[in-house]
Protein backbone atom coordinates (compact mmCIF):
# COMPACT_ATOMS: atom_id res chain seq x y z
CA UNK A 1 0.00 0.00 0.00
CA UNK A 2 1.32 3.69 -0.57
CA UNK A 3 2.41 5.18 2.45
CA UNK A 4 0.18 8.63 1.32
CA UNK A 5 -2.86 6.75 1.42
CA UNK A 6 -4.92 6.35 4.31
CA UNK A 7 -6.30 2.62 4.21
CA UNK A 8 -10.03 4.64 4.14
CA UNK A 9 -8.18 5.97 0.71
CA UNK A 10 -7.84 2.76 -0.70
CA UNK A 11 -11.15 1.94 0.15
CA UNK A 12 -13.18 4.74 -1.37
CA UNK A 13 -10.63 4.28 -4.59
CA UNK A 14 -11.70 1.03 -4.59
CA UNK A 15 -15.41 1.81 -4.29
CA UNK A 16 -15.43 4.99 -6.61
CA UNK A 17 -12.96 2.61 -9.47
CA UNK A 18 -16.07 0.18 -9.17
CA UNK A 19 -18.57 3.01 -9.38
CA UNK A 20 -17.04 4.58 -12.42
CA UNK A 21 -17.25 7.92 -10.39
CA UNK A 22 -13.66 9.99 -9.17
CA UNK A 23 -12.39 8.91 -5.69
CA UNK A 24 -12.92 12.64 -4.35
CA UNK A 25 -16.66 12.25 -5.00
CA UNK A 26 -16.41 8.88 -2.91
CA UNK A 27 -16.76 10.01 0.62
CA UNK A 28 -16.16 7.63 3.60
CA UNK A 29 -19.47 7.29 4.38
CA UNK A 30 -20.53 6.30 1.12
CA UNK A 31 -22.95 3.13 0.79
CA UNK A 32 -25.47 1.22 -1.54
CA UNK A 33 -28.34 3.14 -0.06
CA UNK A 34 -26.88 6.04 -0.71
CA UNK A 35 -24.59 6.60 -3.94
CA UNK A 36 -26.90 5.93 -7.02
CA UNK A 37 -24.15 4.64 -9.32
CA UNK A 38 -23.59 1.78 -6.43
CA UNK A 39 -26.03 -0.91 -8.49
CA UNK A 40 -25.80 -5.05 -9.10
CA UNK A 41 -22.88 -4.73 -11.39
CA UNK A 42 -21.21 -2.37 -9.46
CA UNK A 43 -21.48 -4.30 -6.44
CA UNK A 44 -20.36 -7.63 -8.36
CA UNK A 45 -17.23 -5.89 -9.33
CA UNK A 46 -16.80 -4.77 -5.56
CA UNK A 47 -17.13 -8.00 -4.15
CA UNK A 48 -14.47 -9.21 -7.25
CA UNK A 49 -12.04 -6.76 -6.78
CA UNK A 50 -11.63 -7.37 -3.01
CA UNK A 51 -11.09 -11.10 -3.88
CA UNK A 52 -8.86 -10.16 -5.84
CA UNK A 53 -6.76 -8.11 -3.45
CA UNK A 54 -7.21 -10.88 -0.58
CA UNK A 55 -6.53 -13.38 -3.11
CA UNK A 56 -9.50 -15.53 -1.74
CA UNK A 57 -12.40 -15.94 -1.84
CA UNK A 58 -14.85 -14.19 0.50
CA UNK A 59 -17.02 -16.26 2.99
CA UNK A 60 -21.01 -15.91 2.87
CA UNK A 61 -20.84 -13.69 6.42
CA UNK A 62 -18.46 -11.30 4.40
CA UNK A 63 -20.13 -10.78 0.91
CA UNK A 64 -23.58 -10.15 3.06
CA UNK A 65 -21.69 -7.49 4.98
CA UNK A 66 -20.04 -5.25 1.84
CA UNK A 67 -23.22 -2.32 2.05
CA UNK A 68 -20.88 0.50 2.48
CA UNK A 69 -17.04 2.06 2.27
CA UNK A 70 -16.53 1.34 5.74
CA UNK A 71 -17.68 -2.42 5.21
CA UNK A 72 -15.35 -2.17 2.33
CA UNK A 73 -12.44 -1.26 4.54
CA UNK A 74 -12.71 -3.44 7.60
CA UNK A 75 -12.29 -6.35 4.97
CA UNK A 76 -9.16 -4.89 3.76
CA UNK A 77 -7.60 -4.07 6.87
CA UNK A 78 -8.71 -7.16 7.98
CA UNK B 1 -53.87 -9.76 -12.81
CA UNK B 2 -51.41 -7.10 -13.88
CA UNK B 3 -48.84 -5.10 -12.01
CA UNK B 4 -47.60 -2.27 -13.19
CA UNK B 5 -44.32 0.01 -12.74
CA UNK B 6 -42.64 2.72 -13.78
CA UNK B 7 -41.04 0.85 -16.26
CA UNK B 8 -42.23 -2.52 -16.23
CA UNK B 9 -45.33 -4.18 -16.85
CA UNK B 10 -46.24 -8.01 -14.82
CA UNK B 11 -48.35 -9.97 -16.65
CA UNK B 12 -48.97 -13.89 -15.88
CA UNK B 13 -47.39 -16.05 -18.40
CA UNK B 14 -49.01 -18.35 -21.44
CA UNK B 15 -47.73 -21.00 -23.30
CA UNK B 16 -47.62 -18.76 -26.06
CA UNK B 17 -44.71 -16.65 -24.03
CA UNK B 18 -42.53 -19.90 -24.59
CA UNK B 19 -39.82 -18.23 -27.03
CA UNK B 20 -36.87 -19.11 -28.44
CA UNK B 21 -35.40 -15.71 -26.66
CA UNK B 22 -36.56 -17.42 -23.81
CA UNK B 23 -35.32 -20.77 -23.83
CA UNK B 24 -32.08 -19.14 -24.57
CA UNK B 25 -31.63 -17.51 -21.43
CA UNK B 26 -32.06 -20.72 -19.51
CA UNK B 27 -29.18 -22.18 -21.67
CA UNK B 28 -27.29 -18.99 -21.33
CA UNK B 29 -24.80 -20.18 -18.28
CA UNK B 30 -24.20 -16.77 -17.08
CA UNK B 31 -28.09 -17.17 -16.00
CA UNK B 32 -28.72 -20.86 -15.19
CA UNK B 33 -25.98 -21.13 -12.97
CA UNK B 34 -28.25 -19.24 -10.38
CA UNK B 35 -31.19 -21.29 -11.05
CA UNK B 36 -32.06 -24.45 -9.63
CA UNK B 37 -32.48 -25.98 -13.23
CA UNK B 38 -30.21 -27.99 -15.77
CA UNK B 39 -30.30 -25.39 -18.21
CA UNK B 40 -28.97 -26.40 -21.01
CA UNK B 41 -30.95 -29.30 -21.29
CA UNK B 42 -33.86 -27.19 -21.45
CA UNK B 43 -36.55 -27.31 -24.58
CA UNK B 44 -39.61 -25.15 -25.39
CA UNK B 45 -42.32 -27.93 -24.11
CA UNK B 46 -40.12 -27.66 -20.58
CA UNK B 47 -40.81 -23.97 -20.46
CA UNK B 48 -44.66 -24.81 -21.86
CA UNK B 49 -45.23 -27.66 -18.92
CA UNK B 50 -43.08 -25.05 -16.64
CA UNK B 51 -45.91 -22.16 -17.33
CA UNK B 52 -48.73 -24.75 -17.11
CA UNK B 53 -47.37 -25.59 -13.60
CA UNK B 54 -48.92 -22.50 -12.49
CA UNK B 55 -52.10 -22.24 -11.36
CA UNK B 56 -52.64 -18.79 -11.81
CA UNK B 57 -54.06 -18.58 -8.31
CA UNK B 58 -52.01 -19.85 -5.42
CA UNK B 59 -48.80 -19.47 -7.93
CA UNK B 60 -48.28 -17.29 -10.40
CA UNK B 61 -45.56 -16.85 -13.29
CA UNK B 62 -45.09 -13.30 -14.21
CA UNK B 63 -43.48 -12.04 -17.17
CA UNK B 64 -41.65 -9.14 -17.15
CA UNK B 65 -42.03 -6.32 -20.06
CA UNK B 66 -39.92 -3.50 -20.82
CA UNK B 67 -42.71 -0.59 -21.77
CA UNK B 68 -39.95 1.51 -23.11
CA UNK B 69 -38.71 -1.46 -25.86
CA UNK B 70 -42.29 -2.25 -27.01
CA UNK B 71 -43.69 -4.75 -24.13
CA UNK B 72 -40.12 -7.12 -24.69
CA UNK B 73 -40.11 -9.66 -22.62
CA UNK B 74 -36.82 -9.69 -20.38
CA UNK B 75 -37.58 -12.00 -17.31
CA UNK B 76 -39.50 -13.70 -14.70
CA UNK B 77 -40.86 -13.45 -11.19
CA UNK B 78 -42.23 -16.57 -10.07
CA UNK B 79 -44.72 -16.16 -7.46
CA UNK B 80 -46.52 -18.98 -5.08
CA UNK B 81 -48.75 -18.00 -2.26
CA UNK B 82 -49.25 -20.12 1.13
CA UNK B 83 -52.64 -18.36 2.52
CA UNK B 84 -52.81 -20.58 5.47
CA UNK B 85 -49.67 -18.97 6.43
CA UNK B 86 -50.03 -15.41 5.31
CA UNK B 87 -46.78 -16.14 3.05
CA UNK B 88 -45.32 -16.49 -0.22
CA UNK B 89 -42.73 -17.50 -1.77
CA UNK B 90 -40.82 -15.40 -5.05
CA UNK B 91 -38.06 -16.00 -7.40
CA UNK B 92 -36.62 -13.14 -10.22
CA UNK B 93 -34.72 -14.00 -13.59
CA UNK B 94 -33.31 -10.97 -15.78
CA UNK B 95 -32.56 -12.81 -18.75
CA UNK B 96 -32.35 -10.43 -21.07
CA UNK B 97 -28.78 -8.75 -20.28
CA UNK B 98 -29.15 -5.82 -22.12
CA UNK B 99 -31.48 -4.98 -18.46
CA UNK B 100 -28.51 -5.96 -15.96
CA UNK B 101 -27.25 -3.44 -13.51
CA UNK B 102 -30.77 -1.40 -14.21
CA UNK B 103 -32.80 -2.31 -10.95
CA UNK B 104 -35.23 -4.16 -12.53
CA UNK B 105 -35.21 -6.90 -10.12
CA UNK B 106 -35.90 -3.68 -7.32
CA UNK B 107 -38.58 -2.04 -9.22
CA UNK B 108 -40.43 -4.78 -10.38
CA UNK B 109 -40.16 -6.98 -6.99
CA UNK B 110 -41.66 -4.04 -5.08
CA UNK B 111 -44.83 -4.44 -7.12
CA UNK B 112 -44.92 -8.35 -6.10
CA UNK B 113 -44.37 -6.80 -2.12
CA UNK B 114 -47.21 -4.96 -2.71
CA UNK B 115 -49.50 -7.06 -4.55
CA UNK B 116 -48.10 -9.56 -1.63
CA UNK B 117 -48.61 -7.48 1.08
CA UNK B 118 -51.82 -5.50 0.17
CA UNK B 119 -53.93 -7.66 -2.52
CA UNK B 120 -53.54 -10.83 -0.10
CA UNK B 121 -52.86 -9.72 3.26
CA UNK B 122 -49.38 -11.40 3.85
CA UNK B 123 -47.26 -11.18 6.70
CA UNK B 124 -44.32 -12.68 4.99
CA UNK B 125 -42.08 -13.39 1.41
CA UNK B 126 -39.50 -15.29 1.29
CA UNK B 127 -36.96 -15.45 -1.32
CA UNK B 128 -33.49 -16.84 -1.55
CA UNK B 129 -30.12 -16.93 -3.85
CA UNK B 130 -26.62 -18.27 -4.30
CA UNK B 131 -24.40 -16.60 -2.37
CA UNK B 132 -21.60 -16.65 -5.80
CA UNK B 133 -24.85 -14.39 -6.71
CA UNK B 134 -23.23 -10.85 -5.81
CA UNK B 135 -26.39 -8.84 -7.62
CA UNK B 136 -28.71 -10.91 -6.25
CA UNK B 137 -27.25 -10.17 -2.63
CA UNK B 138 -26.65 -6.48 -3.60
CA UNK B 139 -30.41 -6.45 -4.38
CA UNK B 140 -31.74 -8.08 -1.77
CA UNK B 141 -29.53 -6.13 0.90
CA UNK B 142 -30.85 -2.70 -0.96
CA UNK B 143 -34.07 -3.75 -0.60
CA UNK B 144 -34.40 -3.98 2.89
CA UNK B 145 -34.45 -7.82 3.20
CA UNK B 146 -33.45 -9.71 6.26
CA UNK B 147 -30.69 -12.71 5.87
CA UNK B 148 -32.85 -15.51 7.66
CA UNK B 149 -30.73 -18.77 7.11
CA UNK B 150 -27.68 -20.28 5.11
CA UNK B 151 -27.49 -23.59 4.36
CA UNK B 152 -23.64 -24.33 3.80
CA UNK B 153 -22.16 -25.68 0.23
CA UNK B 154 -25.62 -26.25 -0.79
CA UNK B 155 -24.68 -26.10 -4.64
CA UNK B 156 -22.13 -26.73 -7.10
CA UNK B 157 -21.26 -23.77 -9.67
CA UNK B 158 -18.14 -23.56 -11.90
CA UNK B 159 -16.41 -26.44 -9.65
CA UNK B 160 -16.89 -24.60 -6.40
CA UNK B 161 -20.06 -25.46 -3.66
CA UNK B 162 -21.64 -22.39 -2.79
CA UNK B 163 -24.02 -21.86 0.10
CA UNK B 164 -28.05 -21.07 -0.21
CA UNK B 165 -28.99 -17.81 1.14
CA UNK B 166 -32.59 -17.86 2.57
CA UNK B 167 -33.93 -14.05 2.78
CA UNK B 168 -36.84 -12.65 3.93
CA UNK B 169 -39.27 -9.62 3.83
CA UNK B 170 -42.03 -8.81 6.61
CA UNK B 171 -45.04 -6.58 6.58
CA UNK B 172 -44.42 -4.27 8.88
CA UNK B 173 -40.66 -3.77 7.53
CA UNK B 174 -42.32 -3.08 4.00
CA UNK B 175 -44.50 -0.84 5.32
CA UNK B 176 -42.08 1.25 6.88
CA UNK B 177 -39.93 2.13 4.19
CA UNK B 178 -39.56 5.59 3.54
Amino acid sequence: MCPALTADDVARALVGAALGVPMAQIGSDCSMFTEPAWDSLAHMRIVLEIEKRLNRSLTTEEIVAITDVKSVHDLLCA
Amino acid sequence: MRLTTERFILRPLSEDDASDRYLAWLRDPDVNRNLMVEGEKQTIDDIRAYIRAHDGETSILFGIFAKEDGELHIGTHSFRHHPRDKRATVGVMIGDRDYWGQQVPLETRAAVLDYAFGSLGCQKVEAGCFSSNYPAVYNFKKQGWTLEGVLKRHRLIDGDFVDALQFAMFRETWDSRT
